[in-house]
């Protein structure tokens, strides 16, 4: 019986098995690797249609009024705004809802 | 053959390295399912129903006087968990999740009879099918509250453990249990009876013919049950949007489409399943890969699963063919492999190929109403165990052929297998992006029920709904914003 056939064949699959086990690894010590969730702040939460994020800052104090840090990039030519200003400057309409309904002052 | 028989690869025979591998699938998918919060979509009411019915009884009685649907079963299951629940809902039905899927993958590994060095190979390469192939996706990311379409993959594979096993007492009253237990939660459950019947047509007779006969008036009683005496029809066009050719109809378009002519689309509802499964292609009745294709913009995971499910269709279609003209020869009994045996083997193999096509032709017809993926989630299942039989059977016959061809076909199930781990390690990432999507409906949910006119008016009932918002928003979904570049594009959205 030849051996090469099945070493070559195998090779992919056992990589994925250890893979597995890494990502396995990695949830055991607090990074699952899939699952790492960046920080957002309020703002830069509903610029990225993050509802979940959004209603969970919002149920955790912070204030939907007021003015917080965006990374570059997320919300065009700004450093900071506040989530209203974001999701509008996003077109998330269904974010801008939101943050009314839980407290953001449209003016 | 006694387990000293077996090949033993390093402390382990091949059966328990099988083992081995499906427990790791198992755990590593498991570890997605436990950070996904509980479904909305088609599940929230569920849970409102649950919480509102008396009894697991009352449910069920209930659910079998739905004008749609006979699956009285799925709905006492969802009361049931969340009678068991005592108030961590989450925990009872994505447990509940876990727990199939374990009993999924550990009866696919069960039923491939893995024993020698080659077996593993090819165990492992089925494996990687079944968590690659797109209908397993939609095994997880989805559940209402339970996944039943997984539910149903389990109990078909029970169903054709007992069939590949040795005939006793119990395992025929097992098998009408399946039968009943599945036939009552989805339409899909009828695929049991398919597996009975054509596992003992093809030579698997762990369930007698008396059995099958006794699951075959069961299937008369659901029948006279569904379309005579509780008069629940099928779904018709007004139901719910299709996929067709390149792209979804919605259920107006379907009807002024086919309102008239319903036989055409019901037909290209059963060829799209098949081909689904064989070529990955349409998915959910959408021929996605061909209209990019046709566009110029195909992407990476389009060429992934079209490579991966070209090459296995078609190694499977090569030893189907082999087989039918008589030419499946068993495993040859070297001294290597040790494959005494081989007889049953070969036979075992041309039944798995048999039951596999059965399956999937049935699956295909219960899809004839719209084309999902979940519905031909078993299928999929089906085709993996094929897959694991005629990779087995080409890397078992391969050590008499010359080296050339050897290498040339050795090249092609590398290349199906590489691809098909790519696609495989991709549910990882459909969970996550599942979880965001959830997790954003979650935080979207009250104004849309209120919006929609759907939200309880009693304390209660709004309690329970926020108590399961909170529980669904204090989990952990990454923003896909923040997802490798190369992750969409390699493992789709």
């Amino acid at each position: 019986m030849r051996r090469w056939p099945l070493i070559i064949v195998s090779a992919p699959l056992a990589l994925v098995a250890l893979a597995r086990v890494g990502l396995i690894l990695l949830s055991m010590i607090g990074h699952p690797l899939f699952w790492a969730e960046e920080p957002l702040t309020l703002s830069e939460a509903a610029a990225l249609r993050d509802g979940g994020a959004v209603a969970r800052l919002i149920a955790a104090g912070q204030d939907p009024n007021a003015t917080y840090r965006v990374r570059r990039g997320v919300v065009r030519g700004r450093v900071s705004a506040t989530p209203l200003e974001a999701a509008r400057a996003a077109r998330r309409a269904e974010i801008v809802q939101l943050l009314l309904d839980s407290g953001a002052r449209a003016n | 053959m006694t387990a000293a028989d077996a090949d033993r690869i390093g402390p382990l025979t091949a059966r328990h390295w099988a083992l081995v591998l499906a427990l790791i699938a198992t755990a590593s998918i498991a570890d997605d399912l436990l950070r996904m919060p509980v479904q909305v979509r088609d599940a929230l009411e569920e849970i409102l129903a649950a919480y509102r019915s008396s009894s697991v009884l009352d449910s069920f009685w209930t659910a079998s006087f739905n004008a749609a649907y006979l699956r009285p079963l799925r709905i006492a299951q969802i009361k049931a968990l969340f009678d068991l629940a005592g108030g961590n809902y989450w925990l009872a039905y994505r447990g509940f999740h876990v727990l199939l899927l374990a009993a999924c993958m550990l009866l696919f590994t069960r039923a491939l009879h893995v024993r020698t060095a080659t077996d593993l190979v090819a165990a492992a390469f089925a494996l990687t099918v079944l968590t690659g192939l797109h209908t397993f996706r939609s095994l997880i990311q989805e559940a209402f509250p339970i996944n039943h379409f997984l539910e149903i993959a389990v109990f078909a594979l029970a169903t054709l453990n007992l069939a590949q096993g040795t005939r006793r007492v119990w395992t025929d009253l097992t098998a009408l249990l399946l039968f009943a237990a599945a036939s009552l939660t989805l339409e899909s459950g009828l695929l049991i009876w398919v597996v009975a019947v054509s596992g003992w047509i093809f030579g698997l007779r762990g369930i007698s013919g008396r059995g099958v006969l006794l699951m075959t008036g069961l299937l008369g009683v659901y029948f006279y049950l569904r379309f005579v005496s509780l008069a629940v029809g099928v779904p018709t066009l007004a139901e719910r949007s299709s996929g067709y050719f390149f792209g979804v109809l919605e259920p107006e378009e379907l009807q002024a489409r086919f309102g008239h002519r319903v036989w055409w689309f019901r037909g290209y509802n059963v060829v799209a399943s098949i081909m689904s499964v064989l070529f990955s292609e349409p998915q959910s009745g959408v021929f996605a890969t061909t209209r990019s294709w046709k566009e110029a913009h195909v992407v990476a995971w389009q060429v992934i699963a079209a490579v991966s499910s070209l090459i296995t269709t078609g190694v499977i279609a090569v030893v189907a063919v082999g087989h039918s003209r008589r030419r499946l020869r068993p495993a040859p009994a070297s001294a290597a492999d040790g494959a005494a045996g081989g007889a049953a083997d070969g036979a075992r193999d041309a039944a798995l190929l048999g039951v596999g096509a059965t399956v999937l032709i049935a699956s295909a017809v219960l899809s004839f109403a719209y084309t999902k993926d979940d519905i031909m989630s078993t299928a999929g299942v089906f085709y993996a165990l094929a897959a694991y039989v005629s990779v087995r059977h080409v890397l078992t016959a391969c050590a008499g052929w010359r080296a050339a061809k050897t290498a040339a076909v050795v090249a092609l199930l590398f290349l199906a297998a590489a691809t098909w781990s790519v696609r495989s390690l991709g549910i990882h990432h459909v969970a996550s992006a599942a979880a965001f999507k959830t997790r954003n409906d979650w935080a979207f949910q009250p104004d849309t029920w209120k919006r929609e006119g759907r939200w309880p008016a009693r304390a209660d009932e709004q309690r329970l709904l926020q108590r399961l918002r909170a529980q669904a928003l204090a989990m952990p979904a990454p923003n896909p914003t923040f997802d490798w570049r190369w992750a969409d594009r390699v493992w789709g959205d």
